[in-house]
C-alpha cells in the first residue's frame, strides 16, 4: 500500500502479553462472573478470552485499547456460557468444590442476583460501567453498538435494578 | 444507600474477592510457546536442496505451459468494462468466476453443481432463494441445490434484480481483509470492477433500486481510529454515477429502504435495535420523513426481551415488517416477524446471535445470518413464510453472509 506525501508508516510494537495478562486477568474474571452469573465458570471464561487474545497478540497488542477487545470477547463468551451455566453449575460443584469464588455478603449477592436477571447486553453494560468505570461511549465501543443504544441499555438496566432491589429491600 | 452506591460496592467487593482468590494460586506460566525456527546449520543443508527443487519445478512448469498454450482469448478490455468509483484505484482485471472443472463445495442439501460455461449464465438465479458469500466463494441456494457462482473467498453478495451478481471479495478475518466490489452480468466472461478501497475500508451493503436503476450501496471508512469517517455511497449499475449519501456509523449495519421519490431512507441498526432512521435526499442532505414513520431505537414489546433488528417500509408508507429476536434459550432464538395490521408471527431460529436481513411484505423469505463468538459470520438460515401455517427454517450449508434473492 502506498503512503502519500512520503509519510512514514508507524509500526507499533505490541506490549508484552505477560504484562497485559497480569494486569487485566482479575478484571476479566470479575467481568465474566457478572455477565455469566457463574462464580464457577468465570475464571474459565476469562482464561478462554485471554487465550484468544494470545493467539492474535501480534495484532491485538498493537491496538490503542487491547483491553477493549478482550472485554468484548469475554462478554461474548460469558453470554454464551450463561445459557449453559445452570446445567453445568451442579456438575462443576461436584468436580471442583473449592475452585469457584466465595460468595459475597448477602446484600452484594442480592445485587448480583438482580443483575443476573437482566438481559445479556444490559448485564454487560452495567458490568463495564460499574466494574471498569467505562463511560457510555466506551461501553458502546466495546459492545459494538451506538452510544444511544449503550445509554438505553444502562438506563433500562438501572430502572430494572432499582425496582428489583427496592422490592427485595421491602 | 443509592443504587449507584450499591452497584459500586457490589462490583468493588467482587473485584476484591477475585484478587484474593487469584492471589492464593501460583502465577501461571504464560510465556509464549517456543516457535520452531530452523538453525543456521539446517539452512546451510536445506538451501541448496530447496534451490534445486525450485529450479526443477520452474523448468517443468515452463515446458508444460509451452505444450498447452491455450487459444488466444480476447483482451480483457473487450469483454470487461473496468470502472472504479471515485477515490479508488483500478487494479488489473481479475477473473473470479469458477473454472469449469472446479469441484463443488460439500453440502448437506441437494447435490452441488458448478456453472458449466465460462460466461456467467443467464439462468444463474432460476429457482434460487438465497445467495451466500463465504470462504468457499459465492454460492446460490435454491430448490435445485447449491451452485457455486464465484470461486473466490467473498464477504458479501447480492442479486442485482435482473440476473446479475454484485459481490465483494475478501475474508472475514477483519475489515482490513475486505477487498474490491465486483459485478458480473449474464454473458460476462469477466467481472466488472465497481469499487476498490485501497487506503479505505469498503463494505458492500446491498443492491437497491433508486428510481428504476439498481444501485450498489457501500460504506467507505477512511482515516485513523481517532479521526475515522464512514460515508454511505451508491453507485448506479447502468450510469455508474455515484451518490454520496452522507456519514453513517461504523459498527451499525446500515439497511435502507429506497423510495422512488428521490429520497433514501437510511436505517441504521446496532444489532440490538434501531439507532437511526432518517430520510436523506440523493445528495445526502437530511429530509423530513414523509413516507416512513419516525422511529426511535425500538425495543418492541412482544413477550420478553426482544429487540428490533430490521424494518422494511413499503413505498406506500403504510405497512412495515419488523424482525426481532427474543431472549435466547438453549441454542435457539425466537425470530419475530411483525406485519402491521396482521399481528406477529414467531419462529424459532437455531443458534445464537442473529442478524435478519432481506425481508419484505411481498417476498416471503427471511435470511437470518448468525455470528460466532468473536463476531465472525457463522451459519445462515432461510425462514420460509410463504405458507403461514407451516413456515420452516432451513440451514444454508456453509458459513457466510447470505441475502435473499427475489425472482426475476
Amino acid at each position: 500500500m502506498e503512503h502519500s506525501d512520503g509519510e512514514i508508516p508507524v509500526v507499533r510494537r505490541p506490549m508484552p502479553f505477560e504484562a497485559f495478562y497480569l494486569a487485566e486477568f482479575p478484571t476479566m474474571v470479575a467481568l465474566a462472573c457478572a455477565v455469566s452469573g457463574s462464580r464457577l465458570a468465570a475464571e474459565d471464561i476469562a482464561q478462554e478470552a485471554m487465550v484468544e487474545a494470545s493467539k492474535r497478540w501480534h495484532v491485538i497488542g498493537t491496538y490503542d485499547k487491547p483491553g477493549a477487545w478482550v472485554r468484548r470477547v469475554t462478554i461474548q463468551k460469558a453470554g454464551k456460557r450463561l445459557r449453559r451455566a445452570r446445567t453445568e453449575a451442579a456438575a462443576l460443584l461436584k468436580l471442583r468444590p473449592d475452585d469457584g469464588l466465595e460468595p459475597g455478603p448477602p446484600d452484594v449477592e442480592e445485587v448480583f442476583d438482580a443483575i443476573g436477571r437482566l438481559p445479556a447486553r444490559q448485564r454487560a453494560a452495567v458490568a463495564l460501567h460499574y466494574l471498569d468505570g467505562y463511560s457510555v461511549a466506551e461501553v458502546a465501543d466495546i459492545l459494538e453498538c451506538a452510544e444511544g443504544t449503550a445509554k438505553a441499555h444502562l438506563h433500562k438496566a438501572r430502572r430494572t435494578l432499582a425496582t428489583a432491589l427496592r422490592e427485595e429491600e421491602s | 444507600m443509592t443504587l449507584d452506591d450499591r452497584l459500586h460496592r457490589a462490583f468493588s467487593n467482587l473485584e476484591t474477592r477475585v484478587n484474593e482468590k487469584l492471589a492464593e494460586r501460583p502465577t501461571p506460566d504464560i510465556s509464549p510457546e517456543p516457535t520452531y525456527r530452523p538453525s543456521d546449520r539446517t539452512w546451510k543443508i536445506l538451501a541448496p536442496i530447496a534451490a534445486a527443487v525450485v529450479l526443477l519445478v520452474a523448468i517443468g512448469a515452463a515446458a508444460l505451459l509451452l505444450r498447452n498454450q491455450p487459444d488466444p482469448v480476447p483482451p480483457a478490455g473487450e469483454v470487461t468494462t473496468t470502472t472504479a468509483a471515485p477515490g479508488t484505484t483500478v487494479p488489473p482485471p481479475e477473473t473470479s468466476l469458477p473454472p469449469t472443472t472446479q469441484a463443488p463445495p460439500p453440502t448437506t442439501e441437494a447435490p452441488t453443481t458448478t456453472v458449466p460455461t465460462d460466461a456467467f449464465p443467464a439462468d444463474a438465479f432460476a429457482g434460487v432463494t438465497a445467495v451466500r458469500a463465504g470462504a468457499d466463494g459465492v454460492v446460490a441456494h435454491g430448490a435445485g441445490g447449491a451452485t457455486t457462482l464465484v470461486d473466490a473467498p467473498a464477504v458479501a453478495a447480492y442479486h442485482d434484480g435482473r440476473g446479475g451478481l454484485v459481490y465483494q471479495l475478501g475474508s472475514f478475518e477483519g475489515p482490513g481483509e475486505f477487498r474490491e466490489i465486483l459485478y458480473v452480468r449474464p454473458g460476462d466472461v469477466e467481472p466488472q470492477l465497481l469499487v476498490l478501497g485501497e487506503d479505505e475500508i469498503v463494505r458492500l451493503v446491498g443492491v437497491f433500486d433508486v428510481q428504476g436503476e439498481p444501485h450498489v450501496a457501500f460504506t467507505v471508512t477512511s482515516g485513523s481510529s481517532e479521526s475515522r469517517r464512514d460515508t454511505l455511497r451508491m453507485l448506479g449499475l447502468d450510469t455508474l454515477g455515484v451518490l454520496d449519501l452522507g456519514e453513517v456509523g461504523f459498527f451499525e449495519v446500515g439497511l435502507m429502504d429506497v423510495s422512488v421519490a428521490g429520497e433514501v431512507v437510511v436505517i441504521q441498526t446496532s444489532g440490538e435495535g434501531i439507532v437511526q432512521n432518517e430520510a436523506r435526499t440523493l445528495d445526502g442532505e437530511p429530509k423530513e420523513l414523509l413516507n416512513a414513520p419516525e422511529l426511535e431505537c425500538a425495543f418492541i414489546g412482544v413477550g420478553g426481551q426482544e429487540c428490533l433488528l430490521y424494518l422494511n417500509i413499503t413505498d406506500d408508507g403504510l405497512r412495515y415488517v419488523a424482525v426481532a429476536w427474543s431472549e435466547l434459550e438453549g441454542d435457539a432464538a425466537d425470530l419475530v416477524v411483525i406485519e402491521v395490521g396482521t399481528g406477529a408471527e414467531e419462529h424459532r431460529v437455531p443458534i445464537g446471535e442473529v442478524i435478519p436481513r432481506d425481508v419484505d411484505v411481498e417476498w416471503p423469505y427471511v435470511v437470518v445470518n448468525t455470528r460466532s463468538d468473536i463476531g465472525a459470520p457463522a451459519d445462515a438460515y432461510l425462514v420460509d413464510f410463504s405458507d403461514p401455517g407451516s413456515s420452516r427454517v432451513t440451514a444454508l450449508p456453509g458459513v457466510g453472509v447470505a441475502g435473499a434473492v427475489r425472482p426475476l
